[in-house]
């Protein structure tokens, strides 16, 4: 299979697997506007990324391989339990963060989705206060809005029913 | 990599992209509550259709999936590095059209009255929920009512098989279905009885009524015998999970009435007689009483079959035996509970429990003197399910099981 050369931010240079390469939608977009032959530059991807994104989709090929379905076509849950079990002990948040960034702007699908599942995962349990300071996100609520989302709960309830 | 990150800079379609991987209602609804822009980018939950599945004597799918969940409700200051007596509070929720509270033992459905115009029940902006785990039961598609005749459900990690479960019937039988087939599968038990089913580290594990576990292979149908038999004669095994091991819990009736096991039939009938006379009559369980535990975690050894150790004390833990789970807690993260003792309910008959034929009870059980009190009688026991501490400007009150 042919190899399509890519080098990262740091200069360091990997070889891809064509078909991994064809799945990013950047990385293919340059390859048909130059030769295969040239190296691709990644300005914005550095080595420490790309080393995990070629780990993530080997993890994806093996499960597909395992399963015998491609995840794109069933998104079903055994794989991204899999992907979950295998690599979310070891991202902190801020490696989770570089990773969505960096496999958005390569364009990876299948790998977008199974990040953003692990991320995902990572708002439960939590109480909103707590994912605010997490994601560095501001209240921007005002009282009614408040008011509003506190009604949110209620009615997300069965109704209260009155004991004979 | 940068040292410090800053999430405003990450690309605004993702977070739709994050927040539809939430299916589960409480989740949404967090991250809905978080800002303008997580809100506008996922719009309000409505559940996926529930998965559906066949039943022991149907043809085709005439079931679907009904899931509860148990969540620890915590302030953020009873987190843990606050002081111990602020505890929190464990409820079940079953996900439908609309959220149901129930009793997290019993099940039973928590009702409520109100005087203003919406009760501010988990208020996430306030509680911290925490999934301590899920149960499951199946309903009928006809009319919804919860299935007759089936002890426990289990859904099946999707690791092993995407969306099947494991039944087990009230006589003990074990069947397996994927979504959607035509038939239950019946495993063979060659002539074992089975108390309980649940998924441990990933796999399927059944208990016999003589204690005797085995772990399931789905795929090849095969039972793998990974354990002696419990020296005990109890009449009903419970498997529950606590810290990565796995303990059977023996549940001992009163010697007139044990071994019930035949006249589940007859039994059962009897309540549906008195269930149809009239809606709200109430009907007294005819379930035996329980009168004693004994706890034996399982020793798993290399080449041999595990063994049973006895269990005198489960130290600051307490095991609660749902209806429709089991699961272990550390006590200190819960108000009102105490460690060492088991909660049950003394309904064992998940339909029943759900169809709100029989009215059950919540009990203690503590391993240091084998005493059982009822939930309710005791100062402060009936507190520990509803309402939670904290308050939430409410005018609602609420009536306890």
């Amino acid at each position: 299979m042919k190899k399509i050369s890519v080098r990262t931010s740091d200069g360091q240079e990997f070889e891809l697997e064509e078909n991994l390469a064809m799945e990013s939608a950047t990385i293919k977009t340059s390859l048909d506007a130059f030769s295969r032959d040239d190296i691709i530059l990644l300005p914005n991807v550095n080595s420490w990324e790309m080393v995990k994104i070629i780990e993530f989709f080997t993890k994806v090929q093996e499960l597909e391989t395992k399963f015998g379905v491609k995840f794109m076509e069933k998104k079903e849950g055994r794989f991204l339990e899999a992907f979950q079990a295998e690599f979310d002990k070891d991202l902190s948040d801020d490696n989770l963060y570089c990773l969505l960034w960096t496999v958005d702007y390569l364009g990876i699908e299948v790998l977008l989705e199974n990040l953003c599942h692990l991320m995902a995962e990572r708002t439960k349990n939590k109480t909103v206060e707590s994912c605010r300071n997490l994601f560095g996100v501001q209240h921007d609520y005002t009282p009614e809005e408040e008011a509003e989302i506190r009604e949110d709960y209620s009615w997300a309830f069965e109704g209260p029913e009155i004991e004979e | 990599m940068d040292d410090t990150v800053d999430w405003s800079n990450l690309p605004v379609e993702l977070w739709p992209l994050i927040g539809e991987k939430l299916k589960v209602r409480i989740d949404s609804l967090r991250f809905r509550s978080v800002c303008h822009s997580w809100r506008s980018c996922l719009p309000r939950f409505h559940p996926s259709p529930p998965p559906k599945f066949p039943l022991p004597l149907s043809d085709g799918p005439t079931s679907f999936l009904s899931q509860n969940t148990v969540y620890l409700l915590q302030t953020p200051s009873t987190s843990s590095l606050a002081p111990p007596s602020c505890g929190g509070w464990l409820v079940k929720v079953e996900e439908c059209d609309r959220m149901i509270l129930r009793n997290p033992i019993t099940s039973r459905r928590i009702r409520y009255s109100n005087d203003s115009s919406s009760p501010e029940c988990f208020n996430l902006l306030e509680f911290r929920m925490i999934e301590l785990g899920k149960s499951y039961f199946l309903r009928y598609i006809q009319g919804s009512g919860s299935v007759v005749g089936l002890k426990k459900v289990i859904l099946l990690p999707p690791e092993i098989v995407d969306c099947a479960i494991l039944v087990m019937s009230d006589k003990g039988n074990l069947g397996f279905a994927r979504s959607g087939d035509e038939k239950l599968t019946r495993f063979s038990n060659g002539g074992f009885v089975f108390d309980d089913v649940i998924v441990f580290k990933g796999q399927p594990y059944v208990v016999d009524s003589l204690g005797c576990v085995f772990r399931i292979d789905v795929s090849s149908e095969a039972m793998v015998k990974i354990s002696s038999k419990v020296v005990g004669f109890g009449g009903r095994k419970h498997l529950v999970e606590s810290c990565g091991e796995l303990y059977v819990v023996d549940r001992y009736f009163d010697q007139e009435q044990n071994k019930q096991q035949g006249t589940g039939v007859e039994s059962d009938f009897s309540r549906f007689v008195l269930w149809r006379g009239g809606r709200h009559q109430r009907y007294q369980s005819g379930e035996p009483k329980v009168v004693d535990f004994m706890v034996y975690k399982l020793e798993l050894l290399d080449g041999e079959l595990g063994r049973w150790v006895e269990v005198k004390s489960l130290g600051d833990r307490a095991f609660f035996l749902a209806v429709d789970c089991c699961f272990s807690v550390l006590a200190q993260d819960l108000a009102g509970y105490k460690g060492n003792c088991i909660y049950f309910s003394n309904e064992n008959n998940v339909n029943l429990a759900l169809r709100e034929v029989t009215r059950p009870e919540s009990f203690v059980f503590n391993l240091e003197d084998h005493s059982i009190q009822k939930l309710g009688s005791s100062p402060g026991g009936s507190q520990i399910f509803w309402p939670p501490p904290i308050e939430l400007g409410s005018t609602c009150s609420y009536s306890l099981d």
